[in-house]
Protein backbone atom coordinates (compact mmCIF):
# COMPACT_ATOMS: atom_id res chain seq x y z
CA UNK A 1 0.00 0.00 0.00
CA UNK A 2 1.28 3.45 -0.92
CA UNK A 3 0.05 6.30 1.29
CA UNK A 4 2.54 8.98 0.13
CA UNK A 5 2.18 11.13 3.28
CA UNK A 6 4.85 13.64 2.20
CA UNK A 7 3.22 14.09 -1.20
CA UNK A 8 -0.18 14.65 0.34
CA UNK A 9 1.22 17.00 2.97
CA UNK A 10 2.53 19.18 0.15
CA UNK A 11 -0.71 18.84 -1.83
CA UNK A 12 -2.81 19.81 1.21
CA UNK A 13 -0.55 22.81 1.87
CA UNK A 14 -0.77 23.93 -1.75
CA UNK A 15 -4.58 24.00 -1.65
CA UNK A 16 -4.52 26.91 0.82
CA UNK A 17 -4.79 30.48 -0.45
CA UNK A 18 -1.54 32.46 -0.25
CA UNK A 19 -0.84 34.29 2.98
CA UNK A 20 -1.22 37.67 1.29
CA UNK A 21 -4.78 36.79 0.21
CA UNK A 22 -5.56 35.46 3.68
CA UNK A 23 -4.27 38.68 5.22
CA UNK A 24 -6.42 40.84 2.95
CA UNK A 25 -9.48 38.60 3.47
CA UNK A 26 -9.04 38.84 7.23
CA UNK A 27 -8.87 42.61 7.00
CA UNK A 28 -12.03 43.09 4.91
CA UNK A 29 -14.50 43.19 7.82
CA UNK A 30 -12.60 46.10 9.42
CA UNK A 31 -12.37 47.98 6.14
CA UNK A 32 -16.09 47.56 5.42
CA UNK A 33 -17.03 48.46 9.01
CA UNK A 34 -14.96 51.65 8.88
CA UNK A 35 -16.43 52.62 5.51
CA UNK A 36 -20.01 52.06 6.68
CA UNK A 37 -19.32 53.98 9.86
CA UNK A 38 -18.01 56.93 7.83
CA UNK A 39 -21.11 56.81 5.62
CA UNK A 40 -23.67 56.78 8.44
CA UNK A 41 -24.88 53.23 7.89
CA UNK A 42 -25.99 51.98 11.29
CA UNK A 43 -24.50 48.72 12.48
CA UNK A 44 -24.52 46.95 15.81
CA UNK A 45 -21.74 45.25 17.74
CA UNK A 46 -19.87 43.18 16.49
CA UNK A 47 -20.62 45.31 13.37
CA UNK A 48 -18.98 43.08 10.76
CA UNK A 49 -17.67 39.56 10.63
CA UNK A 50 -15.87 37.41 8.10
CA UNK A 51 -17.85 34.34 7.13
CA UNK A 52 -17.75 31.92 4.21
CA UNK A 53 -14.92 29.60 3.25
CA UNK A 54 -12.12 32.02 4.21
CA UNK A 55 -13.46 32.04 7.75
CA UNK A 56 -13.67 28.25 7.80
CA UNK A 57 -10.21 27.36 6.38
CA UNK A 58 -11.96 25.67 3.47
CA UNK A 59 -11.13 28.26 0.79
CA UNK A 60 -8.83 26.98 -1.96
CA UNK A 61 -6.26 28.62 -4.22
CA UNK A 62 -6.79 32.21 -5.23
CA UNK A 63 -10.54 32.17 -4.63
CA UNK A 64 -11.75 35.74 -4.90
CA UNK A 65 -15.09 35.50 -3.09
CA UNK A 66 -15.18 36.80 0.45
CA UNK A 67 -18.39 36.88 2.51
CA UNK A 68 -18.90 39.46 5.22
CA UNK A 69 -21.85 39.81 7.56
CA UNK A 70 -22.93 43.33 8.54
CA UNK A 71 -25.00 43.32 11.72
CA UNK A 72 -27.95 45.72 11.46
CA UNK A 73 -30.50 46.75 14.14
CA UNK A 74 -33.41 44.42 14.76
CA UNK A 75 -35.89 47.11 13.71
CA UNK A 76 -34.47 46.79 10.18
CA UNK A 77 -36.59 43.66 9.90
CA UNK A 78 -39.61 45.94 9.39
CA UNK A 79 -38.10 47.16 6.14
CA UNK A 80 -38.40 45.38 2.82
CA UNK A 81 -35.30 43.30 1.99
CA UNK A 82 -34.79 45.21 -1.27
CA UNK A 83 -34.85 48.53 0.62
CA UNK A 84 -32.22 47.35 3.08
CA UNK A 85 -29.98 46.06 0.31
CA UNK A 86 -30.51 49.30 -1.56
CA UNK A 87 -29.48 51.49 1.38
CA UNK A 88 -26.43 49.27 1.97
CA UNK A 89 -25.58 49.66 -1.69
CA UNK A 90 -25.85 53.45 -1.37
CA UNK A 91 -23.52 53.44 1.63
CA UNK A 92 -20.98 51.32 -0.24
CA UNK A 93 -21.22 53.30 -3.49
CA UNK A 94 -18.20 55.43 -2.71
CA UNK A 95 -15.98 52.54 -1.74
CA UNK A 96 -12.63 53.41 -3.34
CA UNK A 97 -11.50 51.58 -6.49
CA UNK A 98 -14.48 49.28 -6.49
CA UNK A 99 -17.63 48.59 -8.43
CA UNK A 100 -20.81 47.91 -6.52
CA UNK A 101 -23.46 45.48 -7.66
CA UNK A 102 -26.74 44.20 -6.26
CA UNK A 103 -28.27 43.08 -9.54
CA UNK A 104 -27.10 39.48 -9.47
CA UNK A 105 -27.00 39.18 -5.70
CA UNK A 106 -30.19 38.10 -3.96
CA UNK A 107 -29.00 38.54 -0.40
CA UNK A 108 -25.96 40.79 -0.48
CA UNK A 109 -24.23 43.75 -2.06
CA UNK A 110 -21.16 42.82 -4.05
CA UNK A 111 -18.10 45.06 -3.78
CA UNK A 112 -15.72 44.13 -6.59
CA UNK A 113 -12.17 45.23 -5.95
CA UNK A 114 -9.62 45.32 -8.75
CA UNK A 115 -6.34 45.08 -6.90
CA UNK A 116 -5.95 42.67 -5.32
CA UNK A 117 -8.87 41.04 -7.13
CA UNK A 118 -11.63 40.29 -4.63
CA UNK A 119 -15.42 40.08 -4.78
CA UNK A 120 -16.63 40.98 -1.33
CA UNK A 121 -20.24 39.98 -0.71
CA UNK A 122 -21.62 42.10 2.11
CA UNK A 123 -24.67 40.50 3.72
CA UNK A 124 -26.91 42.45 6.14
CA UNK A 125 -27.79 40.26 9.13
CA UNK A 126 -30.00 40.53 12.18
CA UNK A 127 -29.17 38.54 15.27
CA UNK A 128 -32.45 36.71 15.83
CA UNK A 129 -34.36 37.54 19.02
CA UNK A 130 -34.65 33.87 19.88
CA UNK A 131 -31.04 33.30 18.91
CA UNK A 132 -30.49 29.57 19.00
CA UNK A 133 -27.11 28.38 17.85
CA UNK A 134 -26.34 31.52 15.89
CA UNK A 135 -29.49 31.73 13.76
CA UNK A 136 -29.47 35.00 11.79
CA UNK A 137 -32.06 36.72 9.66
CA UNK A 138 -30.89 37.92 6.28
CA UNK A 139 -32.84 39.70 3.53
CA UNK A 140 -33.78 37.76 0.41
CA UNK A 141 -34.65 40.15 -2.40
CA UNK A 142 -36.26 37.63 -4.73
CA UNK A 143 -38.48 36.13 -2.03
CA UNK A 144 -39.12 39.57 -0.53
CA UNK A 145 -38.69 38.29 2.99
CA UNK A 146 -36.16 37.86 5.74
CA UNK A 147 -34.95 34.30 5.88
CA UNK A 148 -33.08 32.29 8.50
CA UNK A 149 -29.45 31.51 7.97
CA UNK A 150 -26.83 29.98 10.23
CA UNK A 151 -23.39 30.70 8.80
CA UNK A 152 -21.78 31.25 12.19
CA UNK A 153 -23.38 28.19 13.76
CA UNK A 154 -22.31 26.15 10.75
CA UNK A 155 -18.74 27.39 11.04
CA UNK A 156 -18.68 26.34 14.69
CA UNK A 157 -20.20 22.93 13.93
CA UNK A 158 -17.69 22.36 11.13
CA UNK A 159 -14.78 23.27 13.41
CA UNK A 160 -16.05 20.99 16.17
CA UNK A 161 -16.42 18.10 13.74
CA UNK A 162 -13.00 18.81 12.28
CA UNK A 163 -11.51 18.79 15.79
CA UNK A 164 -13.26 15.52 16.59
CA UNK A 165 -11.60 14.00 13.53
CA UNK A 166 -8.08 15.11 14.41
CA UNK A 167 -8.29 18.17 12.11
CA UNK A 168 -8.31 15.84 9.12
CA UNK A 169 -11.71 16.85 7.72
CA UNK A 170 -11.10 20.41 6.47
CA UNK A 171 -8.14 19.29 4.33
CA UNK A 172 -10.52 16.80 2.66
CA UNK A 173 -12.93 19.65 1.89
CA UNK A 174 -10.08 21.59 0.27
CA UNK A 175 -8.87 18.52 -1.64
CA UNK A 176 -12.38 17.87 -2.97
CA UNK A 177 -12.84 21.47 -4.11
CA UNK A 178 -9.40 21.44 -5.72
CA UNK A 179 -10.21 18.13 -7.42
CA UNK A 180 -13.47 19.64 -8.76
CA UNK A 181 -11.58 22.65 -10.13
CA UNK A 182 -8.98 20.46 -11.83
CA UNK A 183 -11.26 17.75 -13.17
CA UNK A 184 -14.47 19.53 -14.09
CA UNK A 185 -14.44 22.34 -16.59
CA UNK A 186 -18.20 22.53 -17.01
CA UNK A 187 -21.23 21.72 -14.87
CA UNK A 188 -19.23 22.12 -11.67
CA UNK A 189 -21.08 21.58 -8.39
CA UNK A 190 -20.96 24.55 -6.04
CA UNK A 191 -18.26 24.64 -3.40
CA UNK A 192 -20.74 24.77 -0.57
CA UNK A 193 -22.47 21.60 -1.79
CA UNK A 194 -19.17 19.75 -1.73
CA UNK A 195 -18.46 21.09 1.74
CA UNK A 196 -21.85 19.83 2.95
CA UNK A 197 -21.21 16.41 1.41
CA UNK A 198 -17.90 16.10 3.27
CA UNK A 199 -19.55 17.35 6.47
CA UNK A 200 -22.22 14.62 6.28
CA UNK A 201 -19.68 11.95 5.34
CA UNK A 202 -17.66 12.62 8.50
CA UNK A 203 -20.64 13.37 10.71
CA UNK A 204 -22.31 10.07 9.88
CA UNK A 205 -19.08 8.12 10.12
CA UNK A 206 -19.27 7.12 6.45
CA UNK A 207 -15.57 7.91 6.24
CA UNK A 208 -13.32 7.84 9.29
CA UNK A 209 -9.77 9.07 9.48
CA UNK A 210 -8.61 6.40 11.99
CA UNK A 211 -5.01 7.50 11.70
CA UNK A 212 -5.18 7.36 7.91
CA UNK A 213 -3.18 9.86 5.92
CA UNK A 214 -4.88 12.24 3.52
CA UNK A 215 -4.45 10.07 0.39
CA UNK A 216 -6.22 6.90 1.52
CA UNK A 217 -8.83 9.06 3.22
CA UNK A 218 -9.53 10.93 -0.02
CA UNK A 219 -9.88 7.61 -1.85
CA UNK A 220 -12.47 6.56 0.76
CA UNK A 221 -14.25 9.88 0.38
CA UNK A 222 -14.54 9.57 -3.41
CA UNK A 223 -15.93 6.04 -3.08
CA UNK A 224 -18.40 7.17 -0.46
CA UNK A 225 -19.61 10.00 -2.71
CA UNK A 226 -20.17 7.53 -5.56
CA UNK A 227 -22.31 5.42 -3.21
CA UNK A 228 -24.09 8.46 -1.86
CA UNK A 229 -24.88 10.25 -5.13
CA UNK A 230 -24.82 7.43 -7.71
CA UNK A 231 -28.19 5.74 -7.06
CA UNK A 232 -30.25 8.93 -7.44
CA UNK A 233 -28.45 9.87 -10.64
CA UNK A 234 -28.66 6.34 -12.07
CA UNK A 235 -32.39 6.38 -11.39
CA UNK A 236 -32.79 9.55 -13.45
CA UNK A 237 -33.14 11.80 -10.41
CA UNK A 238 -31.04 14.38 -8.66
CA UNK A 239 -29.44 13.82 -5.24
CA UNK A 240 -30.54 15.91 -2.30
CA UNK A 241 -27.86 17.58 -0.19
CA UNK A 242 -29.21 18.78 3.12
CA UNK A 243 -28.03 21.92 4.88
CA UNK A 244 -26.12 20.69 7.95
CA UNK A 245 -27.81 23.24 10.19
CA UNK A 246 -31.24 24.10 8.80
CA UNK A 247 -32.00 20.90 6.93
CA UNK A 248 -33.19 22.35 3.60
CA UNK A 249 -31.85 21.09 0.28
CA UNK A 250 -28.86 23.29 -0.56
CA UNK A 251 -28.70 21.77 -4.05
CA UNK A 252 -32.28 22.56 -5.02
CA UNK A 253 -32.27 23.33 -8.73
CA UNK A 254 -29.37 21.00 -9.50
CA UNK A 255 -29.93 19.61 -12.98
CA UNK A 256 -29.68 15.89 -13.67
CA UNK A 257 -27.08 16.34 -16.40
CA UNK A 258 -24.88 18.31 -14.00
CA UNK A 259 -25.24 15.78 -11.19
CA UNK A 260 -24.46 13.00 -13.66
CA UNK A 261 -21.32 14.80 -14.80
CA UNK A 262 -20.11 14.84 -11.21
CA UNK A 263 -20.95 11.18 -10.55
CA UNK A 264 -19.27 10.07 -13.80
CA UNK A 265 -16.10 11.92 -12.84
CA UNK A 266 -16.25 10.58 -9.30
CA UNK A 267 -16.52 7.00 -10.57
CA UNK A 268 -13.49 7.36 -12.83
CA UNK A 269 -11.35 9.01 -10.20
CA UNK A 270 -12.45 6.84 -7.27
CA UNK A 271 -11.09 3.94 -9.28
CA UNK A 272 -7.75 5.70 -9.95
CA UNK A 273 -7.51 6.69 -6.30
CA UNK A 274 -8.14 3.16 -5.04
CA UNK A 275 -5.54 1.74 -7.42
CA UNK A 276 -3.10 4.43 -6.29
CA UNK A 277 -3.59 3.52 -2.64
CA UNK A 278 -3.36 -0.22 -3.19
CA UNK A 279 -0.37 -0.37 -5.49
CA UNK A 280 2.98 -1.18 -3.90
CA UNK A 281 5.11 1.04 -6.09
CA UNK A 282 5.31 4.72 -5.10
CA UNK A 283 6.13 5.93 -8.62
CA UNK A 284 3.10 4.15 -10.01
CA UNK A 285 0.99 5.58 -7.20
CA UNK A 286 2.20 9.10 -7.99
CA UNK A 287 1.30 8.55 -11.64
CA UNK A 288 -2.24 7.52 -10.72
CA UNK A 289 -2.74 10.38 -8.26
CA UNK A 290 -1.52 12.77 -10.97
CA UNK A 291 -4.55 11.70 -13.02
CA UNK A 292 -6.78 12.70 -10.11
CA UNK A 293 -4.97 15.98 -9.44
CA UNK A 294 -3.47 16.82 -12.85
CA UNK A 295 -0.81 19.51 -12.82
CA UNK A 296 -0.94 19.76 -9.05
CA UNK A 297 0.04 16.45 -7.50
CA UNK A 298 3.70 16.85 -6.49
CA UNK A 299 6.07 14.42 -8.18
CA UNK A 300 8.85 15.24 -5.72
CA UNK A 301 7.59 16.95 -2.54
CA UNK A 302 11.12 17.48 -1.24
CA UNK A 303 11.73 19.97 -4.07
CA UNK A 304 8.77 22.14 -3.09
CA UNK A 305 9.65 21.80 0.56
CA UNK A 306 13.21 22.92 -0.12
CA UNK A 307 11.87 25.90 -2.07
CA UNK A 308 9.58 26.81 0.81
CA UNK A 309 12.42 26.50 3.32
CA UNK A 310 14.70 28.58 1.17
CA UNK A 311 12.02 31.28 0.90
CA UNK A 312 11.64 31.35 4.68
CA UNK A 313 15.37 31.12 5.40
CA UNK A 314 16.14 33.73 2.77
CA UNK A 315 14.41 36.45 4.77
CA UNK A 316 11.90 37.08 2.02
CA UNK A 317 8.75 36.39 4.04
CA UNK A 318 6.99 38.51 6.63
CA UNK A 319 4.17 38.26 9.16
CA UNK A 320 1.10 40.36 9.86
CA UNK A 321 0.31 41.73 13.30
CA UNK A 322 -2.62 39.34 13.60
CA UNK A 323 -0.43 36.30 12.94
CA UNK A 324 -0.41 35.38 9.23
CA UNK A 325 2.75 34.38 7.35
CA UNK A 326 2.97 36.36 4.09
CA UNK A 327 5.32 35.12 1.35
CA UNK A 328 6.64 38.61 0.66
CA UNK A 329 7.61 41.78 2.45
CA UNK A 330 5.21 44.68 2.41
CA UNK A 331 4.33 47.72 4.41
CA UNK A 332 2.45 46.94 7.58
CA UNK A 333 4.11 43.57 8.03
CA UNK A 334 7.08 42.53 10.15
CA UNK A 335 9.96 40.70 8.49
CA UNK A 336 10.21 37.03 9.33
CA UNK A 337 13.85 36.46 10.30
CA UNK A 338 15.38 33.16 9.16
CA UNK A 339 15.05 30.41 11.71
CA UNK A 340 14.70 26.67 11.98
CA UNK A 341 12.48 24.88 14.45
CA UNK A 342 14.24 22.39 16.66
CA UNK A 343 13.30 19.79 19.23
CA UNK A 344 11.44 16.54 18.82
CA UNK A 345 9.71 16.18 22.13
CA UNK B 1 33.96 23.99 16.92
CA UNK B 2 32.74 27.58 16.68
CA UNK B 3 33.77 30.04 19.34
CA UNK B 4 32.06 33.37 19.95
CA UNK B 5 34.40 36.32 19.56
CA UNK B 6 34.27 38.58 22.57
CA UNK B 7 33.31 42.13 21.68
CA UNK B 8 31.93 45.13 23.50
CA UNK B 9 29.21 44.17 25.91
CA UNK B 10 25.82 44.54 24.25
CA UNK B 11 22.97 46.29 25.95
CA UNK B 12 20.17 43.95 26.91
CA UNK B 13 16.73 45.54 26.36
CA UNK B 14 14.76 45.47 29.60
CA UNK B 15 11.17 44.27 30.07
CA UNK B 16 9.70 47.72 29.48
CA UNK B 17 11.67 48.38 26.32
CA UNK B 18 10.85 44.94 24.90
CA UNK B 19 7.19 45.51 25.83
CA UNK B 20 7.08 48.91 24.17
CA UNK B 21 8.44 47.52 20.91
CA UNK B 22 6.22 44.46 21.17
CA UNK B 23 3.05 46.52 21.55
CA UNK B 24 4.11 48.86 18.77
CA UNK B 25 4.16 45.98 16.26
CA UNK B 26 1.72 43.57 17.93
CA UNK B 27 -0.70 45.75 19.93
CA UNK B 28 -2.74 42.78 21.13
CA UNK B 29 0.01 41.76 23.57
CA UNK B 30 -0.55 42.85 27.18
CA UNK B 31 2.02 42.93 29.97
CA UNK B 32 1.23 40.43 32.71
CA UNK B 33 2.80 37.91 35.03
CA UNK B 34 2.58 34.31 34.02
CA UNK B 35 3.39 31.61 36.55
CA UNK B 36 5.25 34.20 38.58
CA UNK B 37 7.34 35.56 35.70
CA UNK B 38 7.18 38.83 33.82
CA UNK B 39 5.44 38.09 30.55
CA UNK B 40 3.13 39.29 27.82
CA UNK B 41 0.03 37.51 26.54
CA UNK B 42 -1.66 38.10 23.21
CA UNK B 43 -3.63 36.32 20.50
CA UNK B 44 -2.25 35.16 17.16
CA UNK B 45 -4.35 33.65 14.37
CA UNK B 46 -2.30 32.06 11.58
CA UNK B 47 -5.30 31.79 9.25
CA UNK B 48 -8.70 33.57 9.35
CA UNK B 49 -10.24 30.08 9.60
CA UNK B 50 -7.95 28.67 12.25
CA UNK B 51 -7.95 28.89 16.02
CA UNK B 52 -6.75 32.08 17.67
CA UNK B 53 -3.85 31.01 19.88
CA UNK B 54 -3.32 32.88 23.14
CA UNK B 55 0.42 32.96 23.55
CA UNK B 56 2.46 33.80 26.66
CA UNK B 57 5.95 35.19 26.12
CA UNK B 58 8.00 34.93 29.29
CA UNK B 59 10.77 37.54 29.63
CA UNK B 60 14.13 36.21 30.84
CA UNK B 61 16.48 39.15 30.37
CA UNK B 62 19.37 38.23 28.08
CA UNK B 63 18.24 34.61 27.86
CA UNK B 64 15.84 33.54 25.13
CA UNK B 65 12.24 34.23 26.13
CA UNK B 66 10.09 31.16 26.52
CA UNK B 67 6.86 30.95 24.56
CA UNK B 68 3.87 28.91 25.70
CA UNK B 69 0.48 28.44 24.08
CA UNK B 70 -2.03 29.21 26.84
CA UNK B 71 -5.08 28.18 24.80
CA UNK B 72 -6.37 26.24 23.00
CA UNK B 73 -4.80 22.91 23.90
CA UNK B 74 -2.29 22.15 21.19
CA UNK B 75 -3.08 18.47 20.62
CA UNK B 76 -0.66 16.52 18.49
CA UNK B 77 2.55 18.50 18.44
CA UNK B 78 6.20 18.50 17.48
CA UNK B 79 9.06 20.96 17.99
CA UNK B 80 8.21 21.62 21.61
CA UNK B 81 10.36 21.30 24.74
CA UNK B 82 9.39 18.99 27.58
CA UNK B 83 8.36 22.02 29.69
CA UNK B 84 5.77 22.88 27.03
CA UNK B 85 7.53 25.89 25.51
CA UNK B 86 7.80 26.11 21.76
CA UNK B 87 11.08 25.34 20.07
CA UNK B 88 11.34 28.33 17.79
CA UNK B 89 14.96 28.34 16.65
CA UNK B 90 18.00 26.13 16.57
CA UNK B 91 20.31 27.34 19.37
CA UNK B 92 23.45 26.53 17.38
CA UNK B 93 22.42 28.45 14.25
CA UNK B 94 24.54 31.64 14.06
CA UNK B 95 22.50 34.51 12.67
CA UNK B 96 19.28 32.57 13.01
CA UNK B 97 19.02 32.30 16.78
CA UNK B 98 18.28 34.44 19.82
CA UNK B 99 21.08 36.77 20.91
CA UNK B 100 21.04 38.53 24.26
CA UNK B 101 20.22 41.88 22.61
CA UNK B 102 17.59 40.53 20.21
CA UNK B 103 14.24 42.27 20.00
CA UNK B 104 11.33 39.98 20.88
CA UNK B 105 8.91 41.69 18.48
CA UNK B 106 11.29 41.15 15.57
CA UNK B 107 12.43 37.62 16.34
CA UNK B 108 10.44 35.61 18.85
CA UNK B 109 6.98 36.77 17.70
CA UNK B 110 7.56 36.24 13.95
CA UNK B 111 9.09 32.83 14.73
CA UNK B 112 6.06 32.01 16.88
CA UNK B 113 3.73 32.98 14.02
CA UNK B 114 5.71 30.79 11.64
CA UNK B 115 5.63 27.95 14.21
CA UNK B 116 1.84 28.22 14.53
CA UNK B 117 1.44 28.30 10.74
CA UNK B 118 3.36 25.03 10.40
CA UNK B 119 1.69 23.56 13.48
CA UNK B 120 -1.70 23.99 11.81
CA UNK B 121 -0.40 22.15 8.76
CA UNK B 122 1.25 19.52 10.95
CA UNK B 123 -2.08 18.75 12.56
CA UNK B 124 -3.69 18.41 9.14
CA UNK B 125 -0.96 16.30 7.53
CA UNK B 126 1.29 14.85 10.30
CA UNK B 127 4.28 16.34 8.46
CA UNK B 128 6.26 19.40 9.67
CA UNK B 129 6.72 21.38 6.47
CA UNK B 130 8.74 24.31 7.79
CA UNK B 131 12.50 24.67 8.10
CA UNK B 132 13.71 22.42 10.92
CA UNK B 133 16.65 20.68 12.48
CA UNK B 134 15.81 17.30 13.91
CA UNK B 135 17.66 15.91 16.89
CA UNK B 136 20.64 13.81 15.80
CA UNK B 137 20.29 15.05 12.25
CA UNK B 138 23.53 15.69 10.33
CA UNK B 139 23.20 19.44 10.99
CA UNK B 140 22.74 18.83 14.69
CA UNK B 141 25.80 16.54 14.99
CA UNK B 142 27.95 18.78 12.79
CA UNK B 143 27.50 21.86 14.94
CA UNK B 144 27.49 20.13 18.32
Amino acid sequence: MSALPEHFAELVRSTLPDGDRLAVAKDWPNRIRDHLHDHDFETLDPHTRLTGSYARRTAVGDIKDVDILVFVPEATQDDEPSEVLSSLEDALQEYPDATIDTEVQRRSVRVSIEAPRFDVDVVPAIISEDDHHGVLLIPDKSRQQWIQSQPLGYGQALSALNQAHGKKMKPQVRLLKTWRDLRMTYMRPKSYWLECLVFHAFNKGSVAEDGMSAGPLFADLLEHLVDRLGPAVDGGGVPRISDPMLGGNVAAGWEHSHAKALVDRLRTDASYARQAVECEDDDESVELWTKVFPGMFPSDPSETRDALSSMLLGSRASVTASGIVVPSRSSGTVDLPPGRAYGDD
Amino acid sequence: MTRRVKGPRRRVPDYYEQGRLLRMLFPQFRPTTWKGHKAWIGGLQPDPGSDTYDVAIVYRGPKAPRVYVVSPTLGKCTHMYKEGNLCLFYPKDPGRRWEDDSIIAKTIVPWTISWLHFHELYQETDVWQGPEVRHDSRDDRKVS
